[in-house]
């Protein structure tokens, strides 16, 4: 019993897990509609726009030298405009324009990776940039020149092109089954089974003993804020299959959420320290009360503030109990 | 002492089970605005509530903080997941609500859109706070009363290509035609913002000096045309009219500069939003063409067959006789 709290306390991952059961018992019982298979498999679809963010932050903030992504909701943006101006007003192929997005992304985030590791100008001050830049690159790029100077949103897709965001696979949404987990995955095996993962870690945990152990650092920088771009590209693929509509305003204020997230699930901002398994337990964590507090009728202006409690409260539960037990 | 507790126990579990099921019995009818927080949602608010103790019906106003598409979008499938029996929605994206509601529409939701339209092939009604034509009409009837039906006017709108303003504006011109001895000498456009509508009246007013009167197109060119006249001194030689808010007018109103302007009565919409939703969820069909009673508003709603829409009534007028009425919104 011992050693199962001690594990409880110490391991991040862990923890999350109990604080996941807890939220979980704790709105099965008290609210009407959670517990069914419906609301459990339903709900799964809206973590995934801001899990793949959060998991997008991870890798970067991983990376160590105060690595963050502060672009990664302008990036959704401009590639939901791109795919979207290209099938809606274009008329390209849905196929070629979503590779042409998702090229997009990767592009930009490799422009990020670049700039962080070969000019040494600080990621914070170069993403922060990137969010304003890329931001406005999609408002122009939503300019309807038949209805003037004004960015309008783009809402005339093909059917075919709903099939991501808003099909289902024996009551499981399609871009959880056959894109979310395939990433999470993928990323299982990167970070946690291969060389790269042991390098990534190295880098962020010591840059010099890294560097001296023969890593090309800034090629492994480069390379997660290129998966950054990539991964939130695919999320501003599937928000605009799933609402249909393709949005210049869409994804502002995602990035914040998704450092929340990344930060909840023991992703140390110092970088080098952080497990797959507990982002994924935070993106979990923060479904699961979004959905609970929406059943329950709980206002929401209480949303957001729950997001930070919920960090906070955490982070000083975990505190209080490691100091408790070394006394 | 066990005994008793568990007889408490079992009382108040029937008494919970008897509330719940009481509580089922009754029509839930959810309001999705654009956003919440802000004062015309806030009197919509008002109206559904009050709609919903008059009728008996339990009303649910939820929306997202910020006008965020994916989250409106996310709240109302949360609503049909909590088993509401009708949703009414102002969409902020008419395409991107389209799929929810169609969803909604499948498990049987009676699936509306209020005072914005949306998804127009999926929703059974649209309650629809006035008539474009009759908007357009009333402005230039109020314009041309307050100008004693002679002189220039100009307009000043606000996003040139918004679409609502253009087609008021095109009802304006067209009434125009009633007032022989008034004449437009120019539009021009603000954007969504007071200070440039009070720069650009400014201009107007040395550009055209026998300027009469204007109209205000939207709710931020209203007061910021109005504060142009009075910083110019021209107040009582130009009258100013247009479509806006009471909280926003007032000042305008008592001062004389706007003898009256238009909008419509929001908490009255939000009630008839109730009140529709209740009857057609007591399996009542609309009749085309046909007034309404609506007890609890002051106007004689409308439906309008082709398009499924209910018509709150003509636009209401604004002035010194019943603005303090109005001023939370």
């Amino acid at each position: 019993m011992k050693r199962v709290l001690d594990q409880i306390v110490e391991n991040r991952v862990f923890f999350l897990l109990v604080l996941f059961v807890i939220l979980f018992a704790v709105f099965a019982i008290s609210v009407q509609n959670f517990f069914t298979f419906y609301n459990l498999t339903n709900m799964t679809q809206y973590g995934v726009e801001l899990g793949l963010l959060a998991l997008a932050e991870m890798l970067v903030i991983l990376s160590g030298g105060g690595g963050i992504d502060l672009s990664v909701g302008s990036m959704l943006t401009i590639v939901a405009m791109i795919i979207g101006v290209l099938i809606g007003r274009v008329g390209l192929n849905p196929s070629l324009a979503i590779f042409l997005g998702l090229s997009a992304g990767m592009g930009m985030g490799y422009l990020n990776g670049v700039l962080v590791s070969y000019t040494k100008i600080l990621p914070f001050i170069v993403t922060l940039a990137s969010l304003y830049v890329y931001k406005s690159l999609a408002l122009i790029i939503a300019v309807d020149p038949r209805f003037g100077p004004n960015p309008m949103p783009v809402s005339n897709f093909p059917e075919s092109f709903y099939f991501v965001g808003q099909y289902r696979i024996g009551g499981i949404p399609f871009q959880v089954l056959c894109i979310f987990i395939p990433v999470i995955l993928l990323l299982y095996v990167l970070l946690e089974k291969s060389v790269f993962g042991r390098y990534l870690y190295g880098v962020g945990s010591n840059e010099k003993a890294a560097l001296f152990s023969g890593i090309n650092v800034e090629r492994v920088r480069v390379t997660v804020y290129t998966l950054s771009g990539l991964l939130s590209a695919l999320s501003g693929w599937i928000i605009t299959s799933r609402i249909a509509s393709a949005r210049p305003d869409i994804g502002t204020g995602y990035e914040l959420q998704a450092i929340t997230i990344a930060v909840l699930g023991g992703v140390s901002i110092k970088g080098g320290e952080g497990r797959i398994g507990g982002v994924v337990l935070g993106i979990a964590i923060i479904t699961l009360l979004y959905n609970g507090m929406q059943l329950a009728g709980i206002h929401q202006i209480w949303q957001l503030g729950s997001l930070g409690v919920i960090l906070v409260g955490s982070v000083l539960l975990n505190q209080m109990l490691l100091a408790r037990r070394k006394m | 002492m066990k005994k008793k507790l568990v007889f408490v126990f079992f009382v108040v579990l029937v008494v919970l089970l008897l509330f719940v099921a009481l509580a089922e019995a009754k029509y839930k009818i959810a309001f999705v605005p654009k956003l919440i927080g802000i004062p015309y949602f806030n009197a919509m608010e008002e109206g559904g509530k009050k709609a919903a103790q008059d009728l008996d019906v339990e009303f649910i106003y939820t929306g997202p903080v910020t006008a965020d598409v994916a989250k409106q979008i996310e709240i109302i499938d949360n609503l049909i997941t909590q088993g509401v029996d009708a949703i009414a929605v102002a969409p902020n994206d008419p395409a991107a609500i389209t799929p929810v509601l169609k969803k909604a529409k499948e498990k049987g939701i009676l699936v509306m859109t209020s005072d914005t339209d949306g998804a127009q092939e999926v929703r059974d009604l649209f309650v629809n706070q006035a008539l474009q034509d009759e908007i357009g009409y009333t402005v230039m009837d109020e314009l041309a009363k307050a100008m004693n039906y002679e002189g220039e006017f100009a307009i000043v709108s606000c996003g040139p290509t918004a679409w609502n303003l253009n087609i008021w504006i095109a009802y304006e011109l067209e009434r125009l035609a009633q007032y022989p001895k008034m004449k437009l000498v120019t539009i021009r456009y603000a954007e969504e913002d007071v200070q440039l509508a009070i720069n650009v009246m400014l201009d107007l007013i040395n550009a055209f000096p026998n300027l009469k009167g204007v109209i205000g197109q939207c709710s931020t060119s209203a007061p910021g045309v109005a504060e142009a006249i009075e910083q110019a001194g021209k107040s009582g030689q130009i009258v100013a009219t247009g479509l806006s808010v009471p909280s926003m007018m007032a000042k305008y109103v008592k001062s004389g500069t706007v003898k009256s302007f238009v909008l419509w009565n929001p908490i009255d919409l939000g009630y008839l939003t109730v009140w529709a939703a209740k009857y057609l969820l007591d399996g009542n069909q609309f009749e085309d063409g046909k007034e309404y009673e609506v007890p609890g508003i002051e106007t004689k709603p409308k439906y309008i067959a082709k398009d499924k829409m209910l018509v709150l009534g003509p636009p209401k007028v604004f002035d010194a006789s019943n603005i303090d009425q109005y001023m939370f919104f």
